[in-house]
């Protein structure tokens, strides 16, 4: 089976080419080709993603990228089983054109189109590079647009445990890089300066919540880093960035590591695993590994360039529904604000 | 030659297949977004229906505005992605083209008008002497007001006694009252039947677009927006030094419209 994937919930239109046996197993899949246009550059000097900027260069690059993700994995048009595409969460316009292009693919082909919740796609990122790992485990979602605390019962079987409450943990590294006049995307900015500071230097509120909660809040600590450096300048002194980068980011790792786990205990899993762009910071990566392991847990993530937005993870969730045998409506609408099931 | 014709830019959106010039089916409605999303599906069953194979399709038309941007690019995307995939020629429609083209055959100037957002509407002049609609002038952005000086600039309403224009499109039903205000009985509203773009005719004047060799890449087809996106035009406005290096929408349409 060779399938198709498509993404274009956000600023990234990515194409990939997925290879699987037919079993409904990791150990199937190859990814043959995962090809992603960044318009990071283009919503820079906007300082953020701009919809409809989006939505124009969607349409203007998804033929090409298409073209570039078949000759590197060495297909053609004709070799693909099935055609998938991201129908939600996400920016509905930029969805849109990622959603009709591959409706418009399986139709042209006579072969069956599969929509996807792009944060289960996120999720079975992990699947692509660790042919071992197995449902059920907790899986902890954090981009710029989603804080999903998940138990994975099984293919396509979940319980959402914990969700942000406003603002996602991405978001808020965006916020506070910006405060920091660090520049766009904040993770990585942040990432990058915080390893010059102290992670202990100001204490920032961490937000566990209610007692047992496993949703997530942010926009009290990105408020509190904005108060603080107001603070700072008011009183004529200098903000040191990298201190101030470091504990805000140790406040936010707190948090997701204390809350995961607690659920993966909760959940008696023994695999823990991270997916979604912030999942790509290097702090949360450590901290996970070093306090998992003294709890005898696995940590999973994905390789970088399948943290952020890309398709392979959505020809993944399609490649699986494939093997059970779904396909998606053509009629099947975007959804800007999808909810995992 | 069978095409497929596609809109989805404005308030109406469908799909129509053509054979040998004729229209043999079509699909079109009142639409919101919902709707155009569905068009793939529609087109499946259309195809089903006449016992066509998709591969038997040698050509894919579709409107590229100006209208409604997301709508628009609904549309833009599948037609390019079947061109692309099935291997055969683009042929792209100006909608207001597209919507002139309804009225076969007039004495009058007609004016199709389709709402942006707000007060502000997309317009052009046709004379409709033949089969095909003839632009006379440009293509505008504007508010309604304006629309009606530009018509008066091209002379079309120098008699109130006799001279008449037609307006159809959207807009035409929006701003009835102020055109009917400003013109009175020169003003003419067009049938209701022919007032939005139909995907037959989409169909229609796209492989009339093809037989003549003006036929568009699927890489390169992007709709026909007329105008930058909010956020491009604010930055323009913040950096002069941007707009001198012309970042605008590419592909524009040959202004002498289609037909
Ligand atoms: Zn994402």
């Amino acid at each position: 089976m060779i399938m198709l994937g498509i993404e274009t919930s956000c600023d990234e239109t990515a194409v990939a080419v997925l290879e699987g046996t037919g079993e409904p197993s990791p150990r199937a899949l190859k990814l043959r080709s995962n090809i992603i246009a960044s318009q990071i550059a283009l919503h820079r000097q906007f300082g953020g993603v701009v919809p409809e900027v989006a939505s124009r260069r969607h349409v203007e690059t998804i033929i090409p990228v298409i073209e570039k993700a078949l000759s590197e994995a060495d297909v053609s048009l004709s070799d693909i089983t099935a055609v998938t595409a991201t129908h939600g969460p996400g920016l509905v316009g930029a969805v849109l054109v990622g959603l009709s292009a591959a409706k418009a693919l399986a139709v042209a082909l006579s072969i069956p189109f599969i929509g996807v919740n792009h944060v289960e796609a996120h999720m079975y990122a992990n699947f692509i590079e660790h042919p071992g790992l197995r449902p059920p485990f907790v899986c902890l979602v954090v981009s710029g647009g989603h804080s999903d605390l998940v138990y994975l019962k099984d293919y396509g079987d979940y319980q959402v445990m914990g969700r942000t409450r406003d603002d996602a943990a991405g978001e808020a590294f965006d916020k506070v890089a910006r405060t920091l006049g660090l520049s766009y995307p904040g993770g990585p900015a942040i990432d990058g300066v915080a390893r010059e500071g102290n992670p202990q230097a100001v204490r920032f509120p961490r937000a566990y919540l209610e007692k047992g909660s496993y949703d997530f809040s942010f926009s009290g600590l990105k408020t509190s880093v904005v108060n603080y450096v107001a603070n700072v300048e008011r009183e004529g002194n200098e903000i040191f960035v990298p201190d101030i980068a470091a504990s805000f980011q140790e406040a936010v790792v707190d948090v997701l590591v204390d809350k995961t786990l607690r659920a993966a205990s909760e959940k008696a899993v023994t695999t823990v695993a991270l997916a979604g762009g912030v999942a790509a910071n290097s702090r949360l990566r450590q901290e996970f590994s070093k306090r998992a392991q003294r709890k005898d847990l696995d940590v999973k993530y994905p390789s970088p360039v399948l943290c952020t937005d890309n398709a392979a993870m959505v020809a993944c969730v399609g490649y699986f529904q494939a093997v059970s045998g779904k396909s998606s409506s053509l009629d099947l609408p975007a959804v800007p604000n999808l909810h995992l099931e | 030659m069978r095409v497929v014709g596609i809109d989805t830019s404005t308030f109406t959106g469908g799909v129509a297949l053509i054979a040998n010039g004729q229209v043999v089916a079509e699909y079109s409605a009142y639409v919101t977004r919902r709707n155009s999303e569905s068009l793939m599906g529609v087109l499946d069953e259309m195809l089903k229906d006449l016992g066509w194979d998709v591969r038997d399709l040698q050509g894919v038309a579709v409107s590229i505005g100006p209208g409604s941007f997301t709508g628009t690019r609904i549309g833009v995307t599948m037609a390019k992605v079947l061109g692309y995939s099935l291997d055969i020629p683009i042929g792209a429609v100006v909608t207001l083209d597209a919507v002139a083209a309804n009225v076969p055959f007039t004495e009058l100037p007609v004016c199709p008008i389709i709402c942006a957002r707000r007060d502000i509407v997309y317009n052009a002049v046709y004379r409709v002497d033949g089969p095909c609609p003839r632009k006379v002038g440009e293509y505008n952005v504007g508010k309604i007001a304006e629309v009606i000086d530009n018509i008066k600039r091209l002379g079309y309403l120098e008699n109130r006694e006799h001279d008449k224009v037609m307006f159809l499109g959207d807009g035409a039903i929006k701003h009835k009252r102020v055109i009917e205000e400003r013109l009175h009985e020169q003003a003419v509203i067009g049938p209701p039947w022919y007032l939005g773009p139909r995907p037959g005719v989409v169909a229609v004047m796209g492989q009339r677009q093809i037989a003549a060799g003006n036929v568009v890449d699927a890489r390169d087809l992007v709709p026909f927006y007329m105008g930058k996106s909010s956020a491009e035009k604010a930055q323009n406005e913040r950096r002069p030094e941007e707009r001198a290096k012309g970042n605008g929408c590419r592909n524009h349409p040959d202004e002498k419209g289609g037909s």
